[in-house]
């Protein structure tokens, strides 16, 4: 009985690595499913949602109780990511879709003050006694406002001789550079040494009986599984029946009838990211602080190249699709991982994927629409 | 006097380095129809289109109840009063036909009752809409779309509705009902800017009218006077 | 009757350069190539070893990217997994040249043949996994063939990582951990010729007819079909192609520098995609230049680092936000589509132009024999003749049947044209006449019935000859049990540790056989009714028997100048293959002399030789509608198909295009079958005409009898207008009350 013990393992497994994926993947398919393009740097969002678990556990709350410290670090990860990807689109996204305006030069001030704080915040707290996050906030607010005007003038100089772009590939390469950019710099500020950390008093695990078989879930993977399942929920809540889900929806369809209905499209579309990017940050905090696996500034372009593949292998533009895409590539990849053909566990999401494809190239629950002739 | 809901003057518009609108200047009163008619590329539709804010012009300048709008998103421009039906309807097709009625009064959540009534308003104008409410909007019949698209606009509560091609693609019979929906609504004291290949359609409900050519107003007069106008029946009525 | 060809060589073909100049030219190129390379190499021997290692590094990524921007930016397909290819290449390359160092024994190091031996056969085999990976994007569109590509190269890397687990005597590569070993072979010379090659190469196809039908492609898929280019061919050749040079690539690289299989992971893929837009989607000039700026810059960078300490994470973070800001402020690359050229240099020098050349330029400015104004004039031209003698019919079409799901489209069309007739089809939206066109060009094939053209069955049953079918049966059962047998192995592998040991072999065992079983079982049962009768005609084999046509909504190829859209026209007419393209031949170059006059002298004929060097996507729309005719013509066709050709046109215009039709009919000798909603047009020039409605054909007959019958004044023009919006009052009543 052990090979079904094995098998049943497996499985457990497989859904929770699954659900990771698919909370990643629903990012990759509403971004998708708006703009048209792979938004690269999705997997980075959920770096961060993982850095800001780890310092929320170990830092500013180690001392706190382990509920409101795993609810107040959940609560962390999914502002803060949802703040940086909804900051990401307004920074490069929107000024690439439409043209560079003069509005566009806030993101920008922040984003070059937010490296005056970096760099000589520690020289303002070597010179003075004031705290290091204080002296941070201090230089980056008067670099941004010091920035602002100076930025303004040169977009408003700027802004006349630029086209929107509709060029796919440009929002693709922007969208990589973002991830550069998130990569190096987490790296340079996070270090590069791997990091692991995990919440107090979830180690233990429940042993489920059936006979002689016997399966371990650890407390973490049922939080994961329970944590997943009511936030893809909320999701998919809030986007089929709110108002906000139907103004989404009808912005991808077809932005400019949405906008001739009154909705904000891009307003929309930051929605779009903040709902995303929560998601990955949820992922980010839960994958890493109930399971204990090594995570460095690098971690999201493996997991989220997967989630991505699963995103399209359930049909891009598709929540319900990626979750079950999510949840297939977990349990494939659990399931070779755990059989003779383990080394080739990395390959058989993009096989399964190709072939999926190739029976039907608009994924498992996507709709092939044909060309209009 | 009456008073201009509209008034554009010397709108220039460009795509890439083409130029579309070469100095348009129009007016709507309250209360009119008034049509908007030209071949394919004169301008009609980005005429609209710029006053709906989809487009931005270079230069020129539409004032809407006496305020500049030529510079405002298209969804503010809509929380105004300006409504639109598009060209070719556009409707949500992945849509049932009361989420996309419900969409369009998008900019009105603050004044539910009044939605309903809107809701009643256009059941009547569109009594097949009621019958088809929970179905998709993509499975209706292209009529059926133009109804819904019309009507979504209507629940913006527009004080003027722009309309965008309303025959297009439609059967002869569909369009005779189509125009006589836009005369209702029209007496309903909504203002309609029109815009229509169907010329003689277009000039027999309307008010007044302009011509369009290469991006430029040639003509304007009454809707009865451009009907008699040699030049328009030669070149749009399509008679000798 | 003449066609159009024939029509039009009356004028003169640009005089193509004789034997000796072709070949001069061709050997002072050479000369020119081979004394850059010498001196480029007596410059780079000079250099300390870290810089040459660098000059070797920009070569290869020019190969990487040149050859990646055939299938991005020439063809539009979107691969992200080009680095695949090439650590197909470097494997394949490196183990040969490592084969031959361990035969040859200490000391010794394989020579410059087997360096181009590893070269050859590591684009070869790169080229057949081009080919593999080519195919699926018959299939997918856009960024799925994106991630399939995406999927390749990964799964590759995987493969590479694992190679000894396949077969124990693949170890000599080293798993991930490397290949180590591999005499390092490569030199300037060595590494700048191919890349020379690769963009001569490269260049050569771009400007030739063949490259034009690439971009056609890239263009609109569907009006590139329609102009008789085989799209699905292109695809895979262009995949095929560009393995090839990447394979030829990852063999330099892998004799350059040490490598493992994570060296040819995604980031490097992308590496490549980034070059290519930043130099311009399409552009050879931009990839090339982009490749060595992408490459040599992170080094610069690097120095200049090491001089004042900065973390080195940041050099990426620069890297990055440059990415970012480029894109915003020139989104489509430092060249666009442009190319730098000598000739475009020395003009630049002279006038102060842009140093961009277009596709097209440098043609001999020839005699603009204006032909007389078709646009803007009154109909004047004298009714069609009616000749006593019976024409011998060219189309037929029986009983055809075009079902969607469970919805029927058309249904038991029948419909027969002479030669030289002049057919209108008309009907309310919606009743199927777009859907005959499509079945008449092959953009759908018949649910139902039969289609004859020109004495050929076009659609419909076409059976297999029995040996055909037999032979085509062995070798779908053949395929069919290898990979049912490849499929179960693997899985049957896999199984051991979910079952105990002893019921693991009894189920491996078995496992192992299903596939093979199920597979043949499989497909006998399909093969046997799909190898009944040959799969139907694509586009462009109707495009190749002539039948050509213009779409409703205007499907230019935008991004192409005029001259362009109208050599694609005469593509499917061309006599050269690939090679000529790649390695311009006299032949290419005599055709394309020959195409761009006739395109040239079709232009006149239609009054938009003006616009010969405009994109067509920036012309009035009237003369797009036109334009699209002029292309359909330069396919030579016998049977024209125009959908809706007046569609948006004034009164005027209209007139013009009535005579037009006309005349190009009588001249080129033309049978035309034409869609249109404006009665003046259809009842004003068709001979006969068929009305649709609701899929089928109510009627037809001469103009006066279609507009006398019943039948199709009730569904079409609408004199009987009913009461369609269910108020009680009939609608020819509201418009009049609508009136007063």
């Amino acid at each position: 009985m052990q090979a079904l013990q094995l098998f049943l393992q497996q499985l457990i497994n497989g859904i929770q690595t699954g659900s990771i994926y698919a909370l990643i993947a629903v990012g990759y398919t509403m971004v998708y499913g708006i703009l048209k393009f792979i938004n690269f740097a999705h997997g980075d969002v959920y770096m961060v949602g993982a850095y800001i678990g780890l310092f929320t556990v170990t830092g500013w709350m180690a001392q706190a109780s382990p509920g409101p410290q795993s609810a107040a670090a959940l609560i962390f990860c999914m502002v803060g990511c949802a703040a940086l990807g909804a900051f990401i689109e307004r920074l490069a996204y929107r000024p690439l879709r439409n043209g560079l305006q003069i509005t566009d030069a806030w993101p920008w001030a922040l984003f070059w003050a937010l490296y005056f704080g970096l760099f000589l915040g520690p020289v303002l707290e070597q010179n003075s006694r004031l705290l290091s996050s204080t002296a941070f906030f201090l230089v980056t607010a008067v670099a941004f406002v010091a920035l602002l005007p100076a930025i303004r003038s040169l977009f408003r100089f700027l802004s006349p001789r630029l086209q929107p772009s509709r060029s796919r590939l440009a929002a693709l390469i922007t969208a990589i550079g973002i991830s550069l950019l998130l990569e190096n710099q987490g790296q340079a500020v996070f270090g590069a040494t791997p990091q692991a950390y995990q919440l107090k008093g979830i180690g233990g695990t429940v042993d489920l009986h059936a006979g002689v078989v016997h399966v371990n879930i650890s407390t973490g993977q049922a939080i994961v599984l329970l944590a997943a399942v009511v936030l893809t929920a909320l999701l998919v809540y809030i986007v089929r029946y709110t108002r906000v889900g139907r103004a989404i929806r009808a912005v991808s369809f077809d932005p400019e009838a949405a906008a001739l209905m009154g909705i904000p499209t891009d307003r929309m579309i930051a929605m779009t990211f903040i709902l995303g990017s929560a998601m990955a940050g949820a992922a980010g905090f839960l994958n890493h602080a109930l399971t204990r696996i090594n995570f460095d500034a690098n971690v999201g372009i493996g997991l989220g190249l997967k989630a991505f593949v699963a995103a399209v292998l359930g049909g891009i533009g598709s929540i319900e699709g990626a979750v079950l895409g999510g949840l297939l590539m977990g349990l494939a990849e659990s399931y070779t991982g755990g059989s003779s053909l383990s080394s080739f566990r990395d390959a058989i999401a993009f096989i399964i994927l190709i072939v999926v494809l190739l029976f039907r190239p608009a994924g498992l629950l996507g709709r092939n629409v044909a060309e209009k002739v | 006097m009456e008073r201009r809901v509209l008034n554009i003057s010397n709108l220039q518009v460009y795509y890439g380095a083409i130029r579309a609108l070469d100095g348009i200047s129009l007016e709507v009163h309250q209360g009119e129809i008034v049509s908007m008619i030209g071949a394919n590329g004169a301008g009609k539709s980005t005429t609209i289109r710029t006053i709906s804010g989809l487009v931005r012009p270079r230069e020129g300048e539409v004032l809407y109840e006496g305020q500049p709008i030529q510079r405002l998103p298209a969804h503010q421009i809509v929380e105004r009063g300006v409504g639109q039906s598009p060209e070719g309807r556009r409707v949500f097709a992945n849509m049932t036909v009361r989420e996309n009625l419900e969409l369009g009064a998008y900019t009105r959540q603050k004044h539910r009752a009044e939605v309903k009534e809107d809701l009643d308003r256009v059941f009547q104008l569109f009594p097949r809409l009621k019958e088809r409410l929970t179905q998709s909007a993509g499975t209706l019949s292209g009529g059926e779309q133009q109804m819904l698209a019309i009507g979504r606009a209507l629940m913006a509560r527009p004080r003027l509705l722009l309309l965008d091609e309303p025959s297009l693609g439609l059967a002869p019979f569909l369009v005779q009902s189509i125009f006589r929906i836009i005369r209702d609504i029209n007496a309903q004291g909504v203002t309609i800017l029109l815009v229509e290949q169907n010329a003689h359609q277009a000039l027999r409900i309307a008010d007044r009218g302009y011509v369009l050519e290469t991006g430029r107003v040639v003509l304007t007069d009454t809707a009865a006077n451009l009907l008699k106008n040699d030049m328009v029946r030669k070149a749009y009525l399509g008679e000798a | 009757m003449s066609t159009p060809s024939q029509a039009l060589s009356s004028g003169e073909a640009r005089p193509a350069s004789t034997a000796a100049q072709f070949y001069g030219r061709r050997l002072i190129w050479l000369a020119v190539g081979v004394v850059c390379l010498l001196i480029g190499n007596a410059i780079n021997n000079n250099l300390i070893d870290y810089v040459q290692d660098i000059i070797r590094q920009c070569g290869i990524a020019i190969i990487m990217a040149v050859s990646l921007n055939i299938v991005n930016g020439m063809t539009g397909q979107f691969s992200i997994g080009h680095a695949g290819f090439m650590s197909i290449g470097a494997y394949s390359g490196a183990s040969l040249t490592y084969l031959a160092a361990q035969r040859m024994g200490h000391g010794a190091a394989p020579g410059f043949g087997w360096m181009l031996a590893a070269m050859l056969v590591g684009g070869i085999v790169a080229a057949i996994f081009g080919y593999i990976v080519g195919v699926p994007s018959l299939r997918l569109r856009g960024d799925y063939l994106a991630i399939v590509t995406l999927g390749f190269g990964e799964i590759i890397r995987v493969i590479f990582e694992n190679v000894g687990e396949i077969s124990p005597s693949f170890n000599f590569m080293g798993g991930a951990t490397g290949f180590y070993g591999v005499p390092q072979l490569t030199n300037f010379v060595l590494v700048f010729g191919s890349a020379l090659a690769v963009i001569v190469l490269t260049r050569n196809l771009k400007f030739s007819s063949h490259g034009l039908a690439f971009m056609s492609v890239r263009e609109d898929e569907i009006a590139a079909d329609a102009m008789g280019v085989n799209t699905t061919r292109i695809k895979v050749v262009a995949f095929v192609l560009s393995a090839f040079f990447a394979g030829i690539g990852g063999v330099l690289f892998a004799h350059t520098l040490f490598f493992q299989p994570k060296t040819f992971n995604f980031i490097l893929s992308i590496n490549y995609v980034v070059m290519i837009v930043l130099g311009g989607t399409g552009s050879i000039t931009g990839a090339a230049l982009a490749g060595v700026v992408l490459t040599a810059l992170p080094e610069y960078l690097k120095t200049i680092q090491d001089k004042i300490h900065f973390k080195d994470e940041y050099r990426l973070v620069a890297y990055a936000i440059l990415l970012v800001l480029m894109m915003l402020l020139r989104p489509s690359g430092i060249f666009g589509q442009g190319e730098i050229s000598l000739r475009g240099v020395v003009r630049f020098f002279r006038r102060g132009r842009t140093p961009v050349t277009s596709l097209t330029e440098g043609l001999a400015e020839e005699g603009e024999q204006a032909v007389e104004d078709t646009g803007v004039e009154a109909v004047t031209a004298p009714p069609i003749e009616r000749d006593g003698k019976e024409r011998p019919v060219i189309l037929s079409i029986q009983n055809l049947t075009k079902r969607f799901g469970g919805l029927t489209a058309v249904g038991d069309v029948n419909i027969e044209m002479k030669r030289g007739e002049l057919v209108g089809l008309i009907g309310p939206n919606g009743a199927g006449k777009t859907t005959v066109f499509n079945l008449l060009t092959g953009v759908y094939e018949p649910s139902e019935g039969r289609l004859e053209f020109d004495g050929a069955l076009l659609a419909g049953e076409r059976p297999y000859a029995p040996l055909q079918r037999a032979l085509l049966l062995a070798m779908d059962v053949l395929i069919a049990a290898i990979g049912g047998w490849i499929i179960t192995t693997i899985i049957a592998s896999a199984i051991v540790p979910y079952a105990p040991d002893a019921a693991a072999q009894r189920l491996q065992a078995f496992v192992r056989w299903t596939g093979p079983i199920l597979g043949v079982a499989l497909s006998l049962g399909t093969a046997l009714r799909r190898r009944q009768n040959r799969p139907g005609l694509k586009p462009y084999q109707f495009a190749q028997r002539g039948i050509s046509r213009t779409f409703q909504n205007i499907r230019l190829f935008g991004n192409l100048t005029v001259l362009e859209n109208v050599r694609i026209g005469t593509y499917l007419r061309r006599r050269t293959n690939l090679f000529d393209g790649l390695f311009r031949t006299r032949r290419q170059e005599r055709e394309e002399a020959a195409s761009i006059h006739k395109a040239r002298a079709l232009l006149a004929r239609f009054n938009l030789l003006r616009f010969e060097h405009e994109l067509a996507r920036n012309l009035p729309y009237g003369d797009q509608r036109r334009l699209e005719i002029v292309r359909a013509l330069a396919t030579e066709p016998k049977l024209l198909l125009l959908d809706e050709p007046a569609a948006g046109m004034n009164p005027q215009e209209k007139s013009g295009l009535m005579r037009l039709i006309r005349q190009i009919r009588a001249e080129y000798g033309l049978t035309v079958l034409l869609i249109e909603h404006d009665m003046k047009v259809v009842m004003g020039i068709c001979e006969r005409i068929y009305v649709l409605d609701y899929g089928r054909i109510i009627a037809s007959g001469s103009p006066e009898e279609i507009q006398r019958d019943p039948k199709v004044i009730a569904a079409y023009l609408g004199e009987d207008l009913g009461d369609a919006d269910g108020d009680g009052v009939p609608d020819g009543e509201q418009r009049e009350k609508v009136r007063e």
